[in-house]
Order: C-alpha cells, then sequence, then structure tokens
C-alpha cells in the first residue's frame, strides 16, 4: 500500500475510468445459475479483465498492476461493486501476491503472478495446523533440505479451496522452534505425496480442506525470501494485503445493507421497533468502516502509519458480518426455517446460508479473541500475560 | 458515499488537538475542574478567555460573521479534545447558538440582520451564548412554557420559564425557542451583566422592565452546568413560524454533533484511565491488564471509541460540506447514528472504566465518577440514543420505501 504511494509515475487521476466502464459495459451479464457455471464465469471475467490491463489496481506496472493511487483504487473499487462485476474467484490468491511482489525472486514473479491474476491458477492458504491454530508459531511441518529440494512432511487443516487449488503457500519449519524456524515455501497440489481431503463445513459444503504431506519434494527455488524468515515475510504481506482488501469490502458491505434494509422495508419486520434499532445499527456500522478506511487512508497519504485504524477495523469488520446476518434472519422472520437449497426461501436462501457462513468471520485468520489481544497489547501496550508453565509463547 | 482525500485536513486536525491538549494539560487537570464545579453554575472564564484567544470558539462560523471559517469538522475535534478534560466552559453552547443564527441567515429569516449583528461577538467569545428549548426523549420543540407577544411598539416580549438550559450561567445571550399566537418562533435575548455568574439574581439590562432570572440546578454532571431560566423581558425576533423548523433542525444537528463529539472524548480519556490502571494495578502477583476479562474490556473501549469517532468525523464533514441545512434527510440520518453511537461509546467507557478500576472508581476522590455523570447527564441532554437510532431507522426504511 504505501509502496504504492510512492512511486511517482502514474497515470493520471481517473484516467482509467473510460476505459474500466467500456470493459464492464461489455462484461455485463448476469451470473449463471449453479456453482460451478458461477465459477467459470468469474475465471473468464478476471482473464478477460486480466488481458485488458485493468486487474490489479494496487499493483505496480512491471508485475501487471495498474499502479493506481489509493484515492483512485478507491474509485475502481466502487466502480467494479456498482456494476457487481463477480469477485476475483480465489480471494486468497491476493494473500499470497503481494508477498510474492515483495519478497519473490524475478522468477517467481514470471512464473506465478500472471496466472493468479487471470483466475488460470488458485491458491490455497498451508498455515494453521493440528496442533497451530491461534499460536501459528507452533507450527510442526517440518521442510528438510535435500539437495536442491525440500522435503516436506506434516500436516495442514482448515485450508479453504484445497480442492480447487493449483499451489499452496505454506509456512514450514525449517529450523529452531518458535517464529524464527520457520520458512515461506510455495508447493504443487500436483506433488507426489501431497493428499487433499476435504471438509465440509457448517453449511454441507466442502469448503476447506485437510492437506497431508507426506515427503513432498518442493524445488529450493520455490522458496520465498530466505530460509527462517517465513515468518516476517507472512506477518507483513498480510498487514498490506488487509489494507488493501478492506477498500474493497467497504463497498460490497454498503451494498449488503442497502439490500437488507430494502428487505425489511418489504416486509412487516421494517415496522418493528427493535428491528428498526437494529437496522439503524448495522447502516451505523457500515459507516463506521467506510469512514475508518477513508481515515486510514488520509493517515497513509500524509505519510503516517495508520496502525490503530486498520487493526481496529479487522475485529469490528468480524463482529459486523455476523451480526448483519443475525439481523438479516430476524428480518426475514419465520423464513429464516428455510434452508439454502430450499426455492421458496427469500433471495435464493442468501441470508440463512450467509448467517452459518459469517460464524467463520471471528474464527479465520485470527479469532476475535486474537484480535483483542493485538489490539491491547500492540495498540494499547497493556503487558502481555505471562506464557504458561513450561509452554513457549512467540 | 464520499472518497475524496484530505491531507491537509489530517494535518489541521493533529496541530490543534497537539494545541489544546498542551493548553489543557496546564489550564484544566482534574483539580481545577472539580474547584470551578464547586460552585453552583461554575465556569471556567480564564479558560473560556484562553479558548477565545486562540479562535476556538468561532472555529467554524465563515470569516464574514467573525469566525476562523475551519468548518464544524475541526471544531468538533476541538470538543473532543474538550470533553477529554471535562473543560467547563460553554463552547458547546456558544457554537450551537452560531449555528442557529448562521441558519437564521442562510433562511433569511426575519431576524436575518438581528443575527448577523450577534455574530462576531459570540465567535470571538465575548458574548457566551446558549439556546433555550423545550426539550424531549426525541430532541428538541418549542417552549411551551414560554410566551411570546407582540407588543404595541412593534417589539416582542418574552414570558415564561425555560426548566433546564445549559450553560445559562455563563450565557450574555440567550437564543430562546418560544410559542407565538401563530407558532414557534426563535428569540434572541440580552442577559444582562448582573444576572450572570454564579448568582440567582434578576437583573435591569438596557431595557426597561427586563427581567432574565438564572437559578442554578442542581444536576448530575456539575461540569456542565444547567440553570431554570425565568424570563420577562423584551425580545428580538430572529425566525418566525415559517423558518423554525428549519433553523431548529439545522441547530439541533450542529449540537447533536458536538455534544457526540465531546462524548467521544470523554470515551476516549475513560479508556486511556482504564488501560493506565490495568498496567500498574497487580493482583495475584501480575498486572490485572494481563487478565483478558480486563484487557478486552480495554480493547472494547478502545474500539468503541473508535468507531464513534470516525462516525462523528463523518457526520460533521457531511455538515460542512451541505452547510447544514440541504438535503436533511441523509444529513439527519449521519448526525443521529453518531450521537447514538458515541453517547452509547462514553456510557460504555464510563462504566467499563469504573468496573476496571475497582473499589477506587467508587470513590469522591477518583476522577472516573465525573467522567461517568457527564457520559449519563449526556445521553438526557439532547436526545436519546434509541430514539435518534429510531429516527435513522425511520428515514431510512421510508427511503427504501419510495
Amino acid at each position: 500500500m504505501v509502496a504504492a504511494v510512492e512511486t511517482v509515475d502514474r497515470p493520471r487521476q481517473g484516467e482509467f475510468l473510460g476505459p474500466l466502464r467500456e470493459f464492464l459495459a461489455a462484461h455485463a451479464s448476469p451470473p449463471p445459475r449453479g456453482g460451478s457455471a458461477r465459477l467459470t464465469w468469474a475465471r473468464a471475467f478476471h482473464a478477460d479483465l486480466t488481458d485488458a490491463g485493468l486487474a490489479a489496481p494496487g499493483w505496480p506496472k512491471e508485475v501487471g498492476g495498474m499502479d493506481l493511487s489509493l484515492p483512485d483504487q478507491l474509485a475502481y473499487h466502487r466502480e467494479m461493486t456498482r456494476a457487481r462485476a463477480p469477485r476475483h474467484p480465489c480471494g486468497l490468491s491476493f494473500i499470497v501476491a503481494p508477498t510474492l511482489i515483495r519478497h519473490g525472486t524475478p522468477t517467481q514473479k514470471d512464473r506465478f503472478l500472471r496466472p493468479l491474476l487471470r483466475a488460470d491458477e488458485f491458491w490455497c492458504q498451508g498455515f494453521s495446523e493440528p496442533g497451530a491454530g491461534s499460536e501459528l508459531t507452533a507450527l510442526s511441518t517440518r521442510a528438510v533440505r535435500d539437495g536442491d529440494h525440500y522435503v516436506v512432511t506434516g500436516q495442514k487443516v482448515w485450508t479453504s479451496q484445497a480442492h480447487l487449488a493449483d499451489w499452496m503457500f505454506a509456512l514450514v519449519r525449517t529450523g529452531e522452534p518458535g517464529p524464527k524456524g520457520i520458512s515461506y515455501l510455495l508447493l504443487s497440489m500436483t506433488s507426489p505425496g501431497l493428499t487433499v481431503r476435504p471438509l465440509r463445513d457448517i453449511s454441507g459444503g466442502t469448503h476447506f480442506a485437510e492437506v497431508f504431506l507426506d515427503e513432498v519434494r518442493v524445488p529450493v527455488e520455490n522458496l520465498v525470501g530466505r530460509e527462517n524468515d517465513g515468518w516476517s515475510i507472512a506477518r507483513t504481506s498480510l498487514g498490506h494485503e488487509r489494507a488493501t482488501a478492506f477498500l474493497s469490502d467497504e463497498f460490497r458491505y454498503r451494498r449488503v445493507v442497502s439490500e437488507l434494509i430494502a428487505l425489511a422495508a418489504g416486509s412487516p419486520a421494517g415496522d418493528d421497533p427493535v428491528v428498526r434499532q437494529d437496522l439503524a445499527r448495522m447502516e451505523a456500522g457500515v459507516r463506521i468502516l467506510a469512514s475508518n478506511s477513508r481515515r486510514a487512508l488520509e493517515t497513509v497519504l500524509a505519510g503516517r502509519d495508520p496502525g490503530p485504524a486498520s487493526s481496529v477495523n479487522r475485529l469490528m469488520r468480524a463482529e459486523f458480518d455476523q451480526r448483519l446476518h443475525e439481523v438479516a434472519l430476524r428480518v426475514i422472520g419465520p423464513d429464516a426455517v428455510l434452508g439454502n437449497r430450499e426455492p421458496t426461501a427469500p433471495e435464493g436462501g442468501r441470508w440463512t446460508y450467509g448467517y452459518l457462513m459469517s460464524r467463520s468471520s471471528t474464527i479465520g485468520a485470527g479469532t476475535a479473541e486474537i484480535q483483542r489481544n493485538t489490539i491491547a497489547e500492540r495498540v494499547l501496550g497493556l503487558p502481555a500475560p505471562p506464557p504458561a508453565p513450561g509452554a513457549g509463547r512467540g | 458515499m464520499r472518497s475524496e482525500v484530505n491531507v491537509d485536513t489530517a494535518e489541521a486536525e493533529g496541530e490543534l488537538r497537539d494545541a489544546l491538549a498542551r493548553l489543557l494539560r496546564e489550564r484544566c487537570d482534574i483539580e481545577q475542574v472539580r474547584r470551578v464545579a464547586a460552585a453552583p453554575g461554575g465556569w471556567d472564564r480564564q479558560l473560556w478567555s484562553e479558548l477565545s484567544a486562540m479562535g476556538v470558539v468561532g472555529l467554524a462560523a465563515p470569516p464574514e460573521h467573525g469566525g476562523e471559517g475551519a468548518g464544524l469538522a475541526l471544531l468538533a475535534v476541538a470538543q473532543e479534545e474538550l470533553g477529554r478534560r471535562l473543560a467547563p466552559v460553554p463552547l458547546l453552547s456558544s457554537a450551537t447558538a452560531q449555528a442557529a443564527l448562521l441558519a437564521v441567515v442562510a433562511e433569511s429569516a426575519p431576524g436575518a440582520a438581528a443575527a448577523a449583528a450577534l455574530l462576531p461577538a459570540i465567535a470571538s467569545g465575548r458574548t457566551p451564548a446558549t439556546v433555550a428549548v423545550g426539550r424531549t426523549v426525541d430532541g428538541w420543540t418549542p417552549l411551551a412554557t414560554v410566551r411570546a407577544e407582540e407588543e404595541a411598539g412593534g417589539g416582542w416580549r418574552l414570558t415564561g420559564t425555560a426548566p433546564v438550559v445549559a450553560d445559562a450561567t455563563a450565557a450574555r445571550a440567550l437564543l430562546v425557542a418560544a410559542t407565538t399566537g401563530t407558532g414557534p418562533a426563535l428569540f434572541a435575548v440580552d442577559v444582562p451583566a448582573s444576572t450572570g455568574g454564579e448568582a440567582a439574581a434578576g437583573g435591569e439590562g438596557g431595557a426597561a422592565g427586563a427581567e432574565v432570572q438564572v437559578e442554578p440546578l442542581d444536576v448530575l454532571d456539575a461540569t456542565r452546568p444547567l440553570a431554570r431560566v425565568t424570563l420577562d423581558t423584551p425580545a428580538t425576533l430572529l425566525a418566525g413560524p415559517a423558518e423554525f423548523a428549519e433553523v431548529l433542525a439545522a441547530t439541533r444537528g450542529v449540537a447533536l454533533t458536538l455534544l457526540a463529539a465531546e462524548a467521544v472524548g470523554v470515551s476516549a480519556q475513560c479508556t486511556d484511565l482504564a488501560v493506565d490502571y490495568a498496567g500498574i494495578r497487580h493482583q495475584f502477583g501480575r498486572p490485572i491488564g494481563t487478565y483478558q476479562a480486563i484487557s478486552h474490556r480495554c480493547a472494547d473501549m478502545f474500539v468503541g471509541t473508535e468507531a464513534a469517532r470516525a462516525l462523528v468525523a463523518a457526520a460533521a464533514q457531511a455538515l460542512d460540506e451541505t452547510g447544514g441545512t440541504a438535503d436533511t434527510g441523509e444529513l439527519d440520518v449521519a448526525v443521529a447514528l453518531a450521537a447514538a453511537e458515541a453517547l452509547d461509546a462514553a456510557v460504555g467507557a464510563a462504566q467499563g472504566s469504573l468496573q476496571v478500576h475497582g473499589g477506587i472508581g467508587f470513590t469522591w476522590e477518583h476522577p472516573v465518577h465525573h467522567y461517568l455523570r457527564r457520559a449519563k447527564s449526556s445521553e438526557a441532554l439532547i436526545a436519546a440514543p434509541d430514539r435518534l437510532r429510531e429516527q435513522a431507522a425511520s428515514r431510512l426504511v421510508a427511503a427504501a420505501r419510495r
């Protein structure tokens, strides 16, 4: 995010809007019905978008991005949301991409970034393990150097989209226990010794999986950054990713809240004073997220650290997402008993499905409790709790 | 949704915050606040002069009316800093009165010239001012208890009582929402110098037969003096029944936004107090801030403060951009949501801070009860948070039904 600000040779403000609108008008089509048709549709859209030079608004030009200023990135995301353009079908790609841009070798950038943007190749994230959830630095999947390969053995879990992914970016142990013995590796999902076992999630779908690694051989050129630097690499790029991801979320939530209010307005719930309190809270919530993103932007543009605004935004966003769906179920009232495959469910069952899925907002990518720890310790400066007897605290 | 990004604003805001924080650290510590608040109706005249000299009182008003023209966005920042220190000065009331007069001018109401004549004195801080209005849980109304009669000579006379008026003991000018034979109207009343201050006394003022009686009330939050004002006095018509609703709505919008900004300051300070205490107080051999029951509550107080600050900034900016009288629907939603969020955040943080402090937080000597009093009394000062949410929701649902 900050790197983009420093670039001097940048297109004129708003210049991209004409071509983008033309592209969106030419690609305007309602999403097809059915999950796999919808996926194909989204992939095709993003392949075309990339070929037209209209993908990756915040990336530098030399890696295929548009190098837009932050205000222009906001305008870009607003335009995409307004046109109801399909989101990139592999959100995790945008966690690995900033890492590759910042820490990858020229070969890695050439090999991976364009197929990633075109949605030709999907990525999954191999971070969590059965014994390393909130305490990620306790991970134990081992990578042992053997000539020009690493030999990787262990298990990853809660790996979203593993069954669709072509590649996995993973944290593995190459050195001492704790954060200083971790490396960042790129693994092909077709590697011999790698097995994906889908896990059914709360909605009944298979959005994540367990990944078993049994002496998987990974070429040394797929190491990102230096050996044992993986933890700090993963952390810096997570911060980077979040700052820009918020921009597109902002417009999506704006739309969802308006849809929720419209849903209530069309039903008796719109006259219920208790529901109306909640609607007002949701409207406040979406405005808070928008205003905070803007303030974070202003701070970044003024050359200061957006610190508190972005860490607080994460927690707010997670809990807002849950509350939003709780309110939605109250708005649909008696129809909240219907599942999302029931044809008579309101709006295709999106709210009951969304409600179930929203329970992961406060768990994935750091639980709400971990977020509060982070705010308490890093923003407020409260002392960290002492380590439990016998436990190594990162 | 707005997306322009303004670097200058962030800079100006930072400078104003620093300057005010410095001044208030020196001139307005909690002991000073207690001394001032101990006298019935007391307020800090010296601090008021310094704020006036800094241009804070007229920060939002345009230069042609004697102000700094910096907008409500910055004034809200100033009000937040004053809230942090519970500064006992009539800034909220004086800024609200300026907003009322600016609305009178903008509406070209009958008293536009009188309003324009009064504005520079208020903006400079020379004439502290306030508004006297009827209070309901939903917000302001005209005072049913104050009658306005047109006199034979052509002027107006106000008679009756405004039961609760903020900062009336400091005010030299009073804007009164009274009832006339043809509907509600807004009037300006001079408060003679001998009336003011801490004493409840009648004064003669400039005009013959003028009486303005200001009696301080015993209040939940002594750092914001409230008084009963009894009137039997000549008055200047500012806005008649035709413009009254517009003027009152614009005034209320500004008052709520500033009250919300102040509540953000209260919330922020309560959070800081709790965090400081949680870091030094030891139990079971470690700082209580290492326990998540404490640290998470502090984190939530901080998040609540940040959320409220974000909404207040957005509301102030929206008011600045529209001048306070255009597209009132969207503006009302922005202001109502900001005020509801901030008023709730302040009460939550004050109660949370008291809890984190434990027994010491329940004592008279500890400052936290002053903040709790300010927070809780602010909730009831203009409109209740749940009613503000209802007003916002009602507009949003109605808009979706059109």
